[in-house]
Order: structure tokens, then sequence, then C-alpha cells
């Protein structure tokens, strides 16, 4: 249980990174921007979550790869999209979807810490997962809808 | 005779709850023209708010002179506003557009011939098809245009281009008003009518400062609260407005807030268990949810986030609590605020759950702002699909398709048609190279202009402009295409209460401008537009025609008009939809049976996150189970996005004033509207001015991380810590086309590129700015106007007043 809730520590790290790579490379797209920052600051209640699972099945002495390391190094810069080009659509589309799929991982993750929950009769973590998987499902949601808006844009053109 | 610039609202006629209206027939006329000098009258409705105030032209001499108010419509028995009482002089201003610009090699518009002009349209359109396929265009429209017009567009943009990017202005307007009606409801359509305001004993106006933005609705709701039985008043806004002056609860949160005041009076309201249960059980879904949701917004809670009493919160939830029928409105103090369609969808919370709704007095007006932002919103050329038909679904799609008899793959619909902003930011990243735009002046009206002007000044993007005037946004254009207006063409539109009135011609247009409708026609000829069969596509050619095309459409739908006809509408004034084939009597309101059009089959939207804005698909919707209930969706509080900080201390909301209406094209061309605010202002709150060492009148600069303006500041009974500016004043009357540091003005300099998840309507309600006194005003007061939300506290030195040319004739119940 503690590799499973480490993985899904894991995953929602990338997600965090994920997030807000996105929302500093697509400044100019507004919503992105806004919605990234949103969900990045949700994922981060829910690792909180995860870390307080994590404390009562022993593995926070082990804390490698360290989310919170991850969390407070300094962001790499990243190639901003810029205001006129038209290529920036393209990049968006590669990080909504990429955003997507990793949200379809940590989604995973939570849905197999519940069925642990489950197995265990963990009513503190079942709680948790049930309150945190929808808060999952909204990012993939919102990455879906916003990456099929965005890619006829780009694929649309005639060659 | 009545000044109606000092006096807006005209001569009170008092009526009781459950009575009559009382007629009061405005008649206004050209200084020197007598009721017996005019040649015709002839039947229109006004144009210059959401209200659609049936009224009649006076024609002399083929030149309109006046307007009269018509007694038999139920919008307005006999009122007109300031705005209509003198706005139609637009018409006839000199510096009509009178033909057809063409931007030349130097540089510089030149007027030309429709041959001339459309050839250049049709070569850069055809080219850029070519080149890059039907998302390379973009057509923003307008709340301005007839259906007629709407409908044409339509159908060239999605039946015959193709392409998706198509949306109306109404996005700054109406689109939340549409979008909550939608979450709540399965489909558009206004429940309420404004025979409620008659029935209601309690009337909630949350941000919707109607006195100004609809004032003969106001005229309405005073004329009851002068009345026998009067209705209580609850009023939310951050100024002292007009209505807030009357109300018996007036709240004024901090800007940003409203979804947690929303969600405290749900709260008091349940935990009181002050809800009809039985209603809430029997037709809706997802109570159990939004219980839960706002069980943690108390009174306390939303009282600190929203900087006002907690006790006031409970006074105001008492009041809807006590309601027998209660009426709720809002306008774009919600629309235009952070959490735009969240909030707005609890205001149909509070109705669902008091189970006031579909009665007499009981219902929900969310409003439009705009006199045709409802027919964009129905034919589709906003971000909906015609019909109110559901884009994701494949059965409304083809029933589009084999109505316009083209492949349903023709028709784009892989998402819903491209909001505003998202289509100025494909203008901006180069994927959008063809803009046409019509009635509508984005150079001032969309936030953060200089970004606008950037966009549209560039030279990759082909820029279109269709309008009557040559306004901010058509000196950046390509090509400016002369329109008909208002009087100088037929058609029909629909008020924000569905009553639909015919404007009949009265006028001829001025030299060789043509009626919006003609236009779009004479692009599709030329470009070769044709349906499956080779058929001119679209098939119309006549105003009555693409009505009748209109009302096939609609037919089956929630909006069915295909019980009317022109003559109908001749023989009426102002009929309401549904008016489906064979009907004979209207209906006053939606839902008298609480069927609620949430079938999956026949919705027109499936919903979304209203946090994030992700859409639902079919098997989302089906697995909310609604099947003809209304939903009730929570929602959570979140901060806006720009709070008040150390360099930009303070909150800045834009708006209207009574006598303007969107950029002035209109209302600044009729002196009286123009004299009674003729130029831009602050309002600043007393205790803020003191603090800054500002007096009324003294000159000031508001300035945000997007920019700045400079404006004479008035002082008024706004909140603390709040700044004011109406966003109608631009540049077109002043020297420059743009604007340099000193003499920038319009509101939306200031404003922030950010927009509701879900509605997509831009922000205008929130933005940080600082305020600092530039000069003194040596005594003299502010340019803004003193009979409204503007007014300043205590004595005013110099009355708004109107003079000789501002007197109307008022005739009340037959007597003059």
């Amino acid at each position: 249980m503690a590799q499973a809730l480490q993985d899904t520590m894991d995953a929602e790290t990338s997600l965090i990174h994920e997030l807000r790579r996105a929302g500093d490379r697509h400044v100019v797209d507004h919503d992105v921007v806004s919605t990234c920052q949103y969900l990045a600051e949700r994922t981060k209640v829910r690792l909180v979550a995860l870390e307080n699972a994590l404390d009562r099945y022993g593995g926070a002495s082990d804390p490698s790869p360290g989310w919170d390391t991850l969390l407070s190094a300094p962001r790499k810069a990243v190639a901003k999209a810029r205001v006129g080009d038209p290529d920036a659509a393209v990049g968006l589309v590669e990080d909504l979807r990429s955003l997507y799929l990793r949200a379809q991982e940590v989604f995973l993750d939570w849905s197999l810490l519940k069925q642990g929950a489950m197995a265990l009769r963990d009513e503190a973590l079942l709680g948790a997962t049930k309150e945190n998987i929808p808060e999952v499902e909204r990012v993939s949601r919102w990455a879906k809808t916003r990456v099929k808006l965005a890619a006829p844009q780009v694929l649309g053109r005639p060659e | 005779m009545v000044d109606r610039v000092a006096e807006p609202w005209g001569t009170p006629s008092p009526f009781a709850r459950q009575g009559r209206w009382p007629a009061r027939v405005d008649l206004h006329l050209h200084q020197g023209i007598e009721p017996q000098d005019v040649d015709r009258w002839v039947k229109s409705a006004c144009v210059l708010c959401s209200n659609g105030c049936g009224l009649d032209i006076a024609v002399k001499d083929g030149q309109m002179v006046g307007v009269r108010g018509r007694a038999d419509d139920h919008v307005n028995r006999g009122r007109l506003g300031p705005k209509g009482l003198f706005g139609w002089q637009a018409n006839a201003s000199p510096d009509r557009l009178v033909a057809p610009l063409i931007r030349g090699e130097d540089g510089e518009l030149h007027a030309t011939d429709w041959e001339t002009a459309m050839s250049r349209v049709v070569e850069r359109s055809s080219a850029l098809l070519q080149e890059s396929g039907p998302s390379s265009h973009a057509f923003y429209n307008s709340g301005q245009l007839f259906i007629e017009g709407y409908y044409t567009l339509a159908l060239i943009t999605k039946g015959g281009i193709g392409t998706i990017h198509t949306d109306g202005n109404t996005r700054l307007c109406t689109a939340t008003a549409g979008q909550a009606l939608k979450e709540t409801f399965g489909c558009d359509g206004q429940p309420a009518s404004y025979a409620d305001i008659d029935h209601a004993d309690t009337i909630m106006l949350f941000g919707h400062n109607v006195a100004e933005t609809q004032s003969v609705l106001w005229a309405r709701i005073r004329d009851r609260l002068d009345g026998a039985n009067p209705p209580r008043l609850l009023v939310v806004d951050p100024r002292a407005t007009v209505p807030a002056m009357r109300a018996e609860v007036h709240l004024a949160p901090r800007s940003g807030t409203n979804l947690a005041l929303l969600n405290a009076l749900l709260n008091v309201l349940i935990a009181q268990d002050r809800i009809d249960r039985a209603f809430v059980e029997a037709h809706t879904v997802g109570f159990e949810e939004l219980a839960e949701q706002v069980a943690s917004m108390t009174p306390e809670r939303a009282a600190e986030i929203c900087d006002i009493e907690a006790d006031d919160i409970r006074r105001a939830a008492d009041l809807l609590g006590d309601a027998k029928a209660l009426l709720s409105t809002c306008l774009q103090g919600v629309y235009q605020s952070h959490q735009a369609t969240a909030a707005a969808i609890q205001v149909n919370n509070i109705n669902l759950l008091l189970g006031m709704i579909g009665r007499p007095g009981c219902g929900v007006l969310q409003m439009n702002g705009q006199p045709t932002a409802q027919n964009t919103r129905e034919t589709g050329v906003d971000g909906d699909m015609p019909g109110f038909r559901n884009w994701q679904n494949e059965a409304h799609m083809k029933e589009l398709a084999d109505l316009w008899n083209v492949d349903a793959l023709k028709i784009p619909h892989w998402g819903p048609p491209t909001h505003a902003m998202e289509i100025f930011r494909y203008a901006e990243e180069g994927s959008v190279r063809f803009l046409w735009i019509i009635a509508t002046n984005p150079a001032v009206s969309l936030p953060e202009l200089d970004r606008i002007r950037r966009i549209l000044a560039q030279e990759r993007l082909f820029v279109v402009v269709q309008d009557p005037f040559l306004t901010e946004t058509a000196r950046l254009a390509d090509v400016v295409l002369p329109a008909a207006i208002w009087g100088e063409k037929t058609g029909t539109f629909t008020n924000a209460e569905r009553t639909v009135h015919l404007s009949e011609k009265a006028v001829e247009p001025p030299g060789q401008a043509r009626p919006d409708m003609d236009i779009f026609l004479d692009y599709a000829r030329r470009m070769k537009l044709t349906d499956k069969d080779g058929q001119p596509l679209p098939p119309w050619s006549t105003p009555e025609e693409a009505f009748e095309a209109w009302k096939a459409c609609s037919a089956g739908r929630p909006c069915d008009y295909s019980g009317m006809s022109y003559d109908l509408l001749r023989s009426r004034s102002g009929v309401r939809w549904p008016y489906p084939a064979g009907a004979t009597e209207e209906k006053e309101r939606l839902y008298e049976d609480f069927a609620f059009p949430t079938d999956p089959s026949y919705c027109e939207d499936f919903g979304h996150d209203l946090v994030t804005g992700a859409t639902f698909e079919e098997k989302d919707f089906k697995a909310v189970g609604a099947n003809g209930k209304a939903i009730l969706k929570p929602a959570a509080y979140a901060p806006a996005p720009e709070t008040p900080n150390d360099d930009y201390p303070y909150l800045f909301t834009t708006g209207r004033t009574l006598f303007h209406f969107h950029t002035r094209t209109k209302t600044a061309r009729a002196r009286q509207l123009d004299r009674a605010a003729p130029d831009v202002w602050v309002e600043l709150a007393p205790e803020d001015a003191s603090r800054e060492g500002i007096e009324e009148g003294d000159l000031v600069e508001v300035a945000s991380a997007r920019g700045s303006i400079r404006a004479p500041a008035r002082l008024t009974g706004s909140r603390r810590g709040v700044i004011f500016a109406p966003f109608h004043y631009g540049y077109w009357d002043r020297a420059a086309d743009s604007p340099g540091t000193n003499d920038a003005r319009a509101a939306n300099e200031l404003t922030i590129t950010r927009w509701d998840p879900v509605s997509k309507q831009p922000m205008f309600k929130v933005a940080a700015v600082s305020l600092s006194k530039i000069a003194s005003g040596d005594g003299r007061a502010a340019p803004a106007p003193t009979n409204t939300a503007s007014a300043p506290p205590g004595r005013v030195s110099v009355p708004t007043v109107g003079g000789p040319d501002s007197e109307v004739v008022e005739t009340l119940d037959g007597l003059t």
C-alpha cells in the first residue's frame, strides 16, 4: 500500500509539473493559464492527503523521489509561446494531450488506492479517494475538452 | 410635457398587485412638427436596450421625424425610455457611412462602390479558403441585427463556408444568461415574462441596475412600488443605484464575490428549512449536492469574503424565505463578474428551492443586454446552434443538414462555435486571417484594448467591418461596408422575455447603405455557395422568405416560431414564443407544467463542469438523470483572478449609464442624450476620495497592469474600494484615432483578458487598479448625470436637465 501511495504521489507530482509547464508556456492562452494554475493548486491539496495516508502506512520516512523537493526546485525556464506564432497552437495541443494522459494515469492510481482501501477496510483512505477522484476526473475532462477544441484549428488546415 | 432627460422614467402611474399596468403613451417629435403633420406611422420596436418597447416611427417627407410608444404593446404599454425617445435621430446623422470604403496603397480608407468593395472581400475570402480552409475565417457579429440577417449569416457561415468561428458581441452581454438557463433547465429560454412583475410580491435584482439598463422595465417596477400591495425589493449592487435606494434590503458586496453571497443565501434558506421540499423532490435533481456545497458558506463566512454584514445577509435570506411570489433577475453585475455562470445558476437555484417558477409572479429573468441578443442565441450565430440545437446531438445536426440540404459533415460541430475571445486569440496567433465584424465595435468594447487594437491592426489579418458608422474598429479595417439600420429595413427581433416584434422599413437608407441581410446574400452569391443539388445557398432573397425559413428551423424546438407570420406580427403588437403552428394564444411564461427540457434527446446542452468549463458528454448527462426535472448545480466560491494589492489597491468595475448604449455610436449622435452624459467620468466612494485628496471634478488617473485612463472624478455612494467607469466612451469623436497616455478614456484600457470558464463571458467587473490625482477640477462638477446611480450624495448643484428639445408628450390613460 505504501508503494501504491508513493506511485500515486509520483504521478500527481508529474501532473503538477505538467500543469505548471503548460501554464507557463501558454501565457497568451489566458484560459489555459488560469485553469492550469487552479488545477495545480488543487493537486497540491491532493498531495497533502496522500502524504497523510502514507504516514499511516509507514512510508513517510522515505520521501524519495520527493515531490516537495521537486515543487520547491526552481521551475525550469520553458520556451514561452509567442503571441503571433501559429505554431504555438501545435505546442498547445501537444501539452494538453500529455496533460490528459498524465491525468488518466493519476486517475487510475487513485482508483487502485480506492480498491486497496476497500480491501483493507481503511475508511479514512476510502473517504479520501471518494473526495479526490472527482477532482482528478475534472483535470482530464478539462484537458480533453480543451484539446478537442484546439486540435481542429491545427489539424484542419489543408496540406 | 415632461423633460425626459430630467425625468428619465416619466410620470408615475402606480398600480396594485395583480392589477393592469396603466397605459401611458410617450410621444416625441422634432421641434416644430405636430402629430397632424406626420405622413405615416410605421410599426416597429425600440432597439436601444433588451426591453424591446413597441413603438411607431413617425415619417414626414421620407424622413423620420419622431416616435410614439404603442399602448397596445404588453412590453411597454406606450412608454419609451430616453434612448428610445431621442436615439432615432442618429439615423439621419451627417456622418453616416454612405459608400463602401477600401484601404488603398497609401494605407488610407477611400470611398468606392459595392462592386469594388465586394470583389476585394470575395477575392481575399476565396484565396484564403483555398490556402488555409474554412477555419481561417471568422465572423464576429452582434446583438443588433434582425432575425433575418442572423439566420442568413448562420446558414452562410455554417452550411456554406463551413467555419466554426462565429460569435456575437452577445458574448459580452448575454452569454451567461443563455448558459445559466442551459445548465439548469437543459435549454435556453426565458422562464418568466415582464407580466410577472405585476404579480410578484418579492423582487430580487441581483447585479441588475434595471433603472438604467432597461428604463421602461424599471418604470413598471417603480409603479408597482408606488401602488397598493407593493413588492418587497432586494437589490445586490456595489453602487447606490436608483433601485437600491428603493430597496428594503440593499447589499453591496465586494466585486467578484457574488457566488459566496448566493451560496450563503442558499445556506440560510436550507438551514432554516424555508424551502419547498415537495417541489424540490418532484421537479429537481441534485439537491443533496447543493445542500452539501452551501453548508459551509455561513452568513458569517460570506460576510467576511463579501465585506458586508452577516445580519444583512440573513435579512436578505429572510426576505426571500418570506416570499409568496418571487421574481428574480440578474444582469451584468453577475454575467460580467467572476464565476459568472456558477453565480447566475444559484439565482435559478433560489427560485427552484422555493418552488417559485412557472406561476404568476414566480420566476427568473436571466436578462439580456441588447435588443436582439436573444436572436443571436436562437439562430446560432453566437456559440450556439440554430434552433437551440445541441452540437453533441448527431440527430440535431442531421436535422439542420436536411433543412439546409447540405452534407451533415459540412456543418462544423466538433465543438461549440468558437467564442469571441478565442476568435481574437486565433487572429492574434495568425490562424484566423479573415475577420468579418458586423455591427459591433471591439476596439472599444472588448477587454484590454491595447491588445485588441494590435490584433486588428496586423497586416496579415484581413478585416471587414460592416457598420452604419466609421467606428474605432472600422478605422482599422481593410474594407468597410455601409449598413442600413433599424427603420431602414424590415425584419423581426425578440426581446428578453421572448416577445417578437416586426420592425418595418420606414425610410430609405442613406447613400449606398444596404441591409445586413442583403450584404450577406451578395457575399454568398459571389462566393457561389450552393446546397447539395447546386441550388443557391441561402435560397431566399427577401426578409419575409428568410423569416419563413427561420420558422421551419425553429419548428419543434423550444423557441418555436412556426405559428407566426409577418401578417400576424402586423396584426398584433408583440407576440411571445413559443408559438407553434396552429397556436392562437401565446404563453406568458415557460414551465407552467414544471416539465423542463432536460430530456437528453431534446436538450440544447449536456452541461459543463462549472469550475473549469469542461464539457459533459451525453453519458454524463444521462447519469444526472434529469429527464424533465430541473438540475440544481452547486459551485464552490473561489477568489477572483485579480484582487487589490500594494501596486493596485482598488477594484475597478465598468458599466452603463442610462443615457448611452454600447460605444455611443447612436446615442452620442442624439443631442439630448449626448448632453446628458457628454464625456467619461470615474466614480469614487467619498472615503476613498478623501484618503487620496480628491474632490468632485478633479482629474484623476486610474491605471491597471494593462493601461490607464484619465477622467474627472465623481464622488458617489459606491462601496468603498470600488472605482466605476462607464465603458461607452472611445475615440471616434476625439481628434486622434487611438489614445496617447494623456487622453485615454475607454474603460477597457484597464480590463483584464479573462473570461468565465463556462459562458466564456469576459470579466469586466474585476480588475485591480491604482488611483491618483492629476489636476484640480477647480470646483467644476464631473460630466456625469445626477439623476442616476452616478448621482453625488447630498444636494446637486447642477442637476441633469434636457431643456426644450427634450420635452415629451405623455398621455396617461387618455389624459395629456
